[in-house]
């Protein structure tokens, strides 16, 4: 055979043909043998189980055939992922018709295998699902020319028979590319030309016409059947033309993206001129775009701009005369000069004319923390070098709870006195 | 419909779609046949109002749902306004809708000192404010002047919906702008009052009449629908 053989399992679900038109070319198959218009499933997704069982027995089935249960186990949630309740009603369905059918024919008997003319079936239904039923039409010319090529004891009724069935199923074709071109729509027309694609009817006529003349020279009926069957082809050639250039026509006309695969564009647009691409602009509009504008990235704008902060400016310098240049220690010294007259008074007022006092109670009267204060300032007083008075702070510690000052030595303060060494 | 209409409709689609707006024409079959085209090219026709005794103002908008967004455009998507000029819009749509939750357009009047006292707050330099104040955002009509004061121009009334939805969830983050000093009670302002109404062209509507507010509607300061989201007719 010159097509190619695909299987379901290899081809994508985009290869096969839309659901409803795989169900009607289904229909139309099974028309001849059918006994009633119900006969065929309605779901089209079921009839790929066929297929399925095939691959089952293909892989798992032992010399004696597969239990129901098995094929149900292979076939099921755990197999082919087939729900239970499908599986056992397909499977009831494939045995009364004898796709199934049983190993001995014995009643009770539970091991079934496939018959033959069931894989036929599910095989023929495969390309129909691909095709529409072109393949068959292209298996149908091969067989004729190789039956031509065995070339001994060639019987002219059976070649006759086998020429004019191959120029039916070429005019069959052919009328139904003319009726779809007077009235599908393009992209219905690119299915059906994509379907015609892969066919090389003109050829494999041409091949056989070469056989008959060659077997049956001279044999007007056989002649004139070969002639005929180019006839067909042309015709078929013709409509297939026909169904590309009202594509074309009307595609392209309406800017229809469908009308070419995306292979096909991206190589248009990579390799054709510039004139072959205005065409497709031809009608189109545009206008000058706004500004874009995007409310997020407005506001995050705005947002990254943060508030000026109000500029500190440093103190302006103290006013002077002019010539003066004023001593930046100068006021450190006053301060310490007040400091000291502030300690010469304090330590006045405590001795009030004595040479030393105790000043436990003085602290205990001003409470905390002005006793701390008080102190603080009394141990700077002995620390000063420039000052006579000292502080003694007894060891013994009083305390008692209910007093202003809860933990107080006894300290006494006054002139620090040189002492005079009598023992000199 | 005849020739003569389509001709002048499709004119007037291409005057549109050059200038960015344009005054509509006297005889609204033009105009309705125009919004009819509009809608079948995904795209529809706004009749904004501007000023009292101008005439108004015919603009090209978005369906609903059907303005291009950022994830369609990919990196198509056309230039965007700088920074600054940014940050000044910003402040102007901060100062024409104090309330968040009216629509929108047409938005209160605002002064330009407004804005360039908030812009100089935030650090910005103050000839490109000028200049995005009296030059840029008037050539694309994102503000118009009338007298003294500013106002948003056409084009944000025909800012595609999620733009708006995304400036209201934002409208706490942007800055506020300084209220205006109170003028003196003597000198009254010479500021015309502006209202600035806008009505949808829709084409199963219009065969032949005006937009779908009436005239006596139309002469009335427009005042927001109650769901403030809907851009209503």
């Amino acid at each position: 055979m010159s097509a190619v053989q695909l299987s379901w399992d290899d081809a994508g679900q985009e290869d096969l043909l839309a659901p409803a038109e795989r169900l009607t070319n289904w229909r139309a198959f099974m028309a001849p043998l059918a006994a009633h218009r119900e006969a065929v499933v309605k779901d089209p997704e079921l009839v790929r189980l066929a297929a399925d069982v095939v691959a089952v027995f293909a892989e798992h089935a032992a010399l004696s055939g597969l239990t129901r249960a098995r094929l149900a186990e292979l076939l099921g949630p755990s197999g082919r992922g087939w729900p239970t309740t499908v599986v056992d009603n397909r499977l009831g369905l494939l045995i009364d018709m004898r796709f199934l059918e049983p190993y001995v024919l014995k009643a009770h008997q539970d091991r079934y295998v496939m018959r033959p003319a069931g894989l036929a079936g599910a095989i023929a239904a495969e390309r129909l699902a691909l095709h529409g039923g072109v393949d068959e039409l292209i298996a149908l010319l091969d067989r004729t020319r190789e039956l031509l090529e065995k070339g001994k004891d060639l019987d002219p009724g059976t070649v006759l028979q086998e020429l004019r069935t191959c120029r039916h199923g070429l005019t069959v074709f052919a009328l139904d590319l003319q009726r779809q071109v007077a009235t599908a729509t393009p992209a219905e027309l690119i299915l059906a030309q994509r379907r015609h694609d892969h066919t090389d009817f003109m050829r494999q006529v041409k091949a056989l016409n070469e056989l008959v003349t060659r077997h049956f020279s001279g044999h007007l009926l056989l002649e004139d059947a070969a002639t005929e069957l180019i006839e067909a082809a042309q015709f078929h050639h013709q409509e297939l033309l026909a169904a590309i250039g009202k594509i074309l026509e009307h595609g392209g006309g309406s800017l229809n993206l469908d009308v070419l695969t995306a292979a096909e564009y991206l190589h248009t647009a990579r390799t054709a001129g510039t004139a072959q691409l205005a065409h497709f602009g031809e009608h189109l509009i545009a206008d000058a775009p706004p500004p874009w504008t995007d409310g997020q990235t407005v506001v995050d704008i705005v947002a990254s701009y943060a508030p000026a902060r109000p500029h500190r400016s440093r103190p302006a310098p103290p006013a002077t005369e002019p010539g003066q240049t004023p001593d930046p220690f100068a006021g450190l010294d006053e301060a310490d000069g007040i400091e000291t007259i502030r300690r010469t008074v304090l330590a006045e007022d405590l001795l009030d004319g004595r040479e030393h006092a105790d000043i436990t109670a003085a602290l205990e009267e001003r409470g905390w923390p002005a006793a701390a204060r008080l102190l603080v300032d009394l141990i700077d007083i002995d620390r000063d070098p420039d000052l006579p008075h000292r502080i003694d702070i007894a060891i013994p510690v009083r305390i008692d709870p209910q007093a202003n000052v809860t933990y107080l030595h006894q300290i006494t303060f006054g002139l620090d006195t040189p002492t005079v060494d009598t023992d000199d | 419909m005849t020739d003569g209409t389509d001709f002048r409709a499709a004119l007037l689609l291409a005057a549109i779609r050059a200038t960015g707006q344009v005054a509509p024409p006297r005889d609204t079959t033009v105009t309705a046949r125009a919004a009819q085209a509009a809608a079948q090219a995904g795209r529809t026709l706004l009749e904004l109002r501007g000023p009292a005794g101008t005439l108004p103002t015919l603009r090209l908008g978005w369906p609903t749902g059907s303005a291009p967004n950022d994830e369609h455009l990919a990196d198509q998507l056309p230039p965007a306004l700088p920074p600054v000029v940014t940050l000044v819009w910003a402040l102007c749509v901060k100062a024409a809708w104090p309330d968040p939750s009216v629509p929108l357009y047409p938005g209160l009047p605002f002064s330009a000192a407004r804005i360039e006292e908030a812009c100089s707050n935030l650090g910005a330099d103050p000839k490109r404010v000028t200049s995005a104040l009296e030059r840029v955002l008037p050539e694309h009509a994102l503000i118009v002047r009338a007298g003294r004061l500013l106002h948003l121009g056409p084009a944000a009334a025909t800012l595609p919906d999620p733009v708006v939805a995304a400036l209201r969830r934002g409208h706490h983050r942007l800055p506020e702008v300084p209220p205006d000093a109170p003028p003196p009670p003597t000198q009254a302002s010479d500021a015309p009052m502006l209202h600035w109404t806008w009505a949808r062209w829709t084409p199963t509507r219009h065969q032949g009449q005006g937009p779908t507010r009436s005239r006596a509607a139309r002469s009335q300061p427009w005042k927001p629908p109650a769901d403030h989201c809907r851009r209503g007719t």
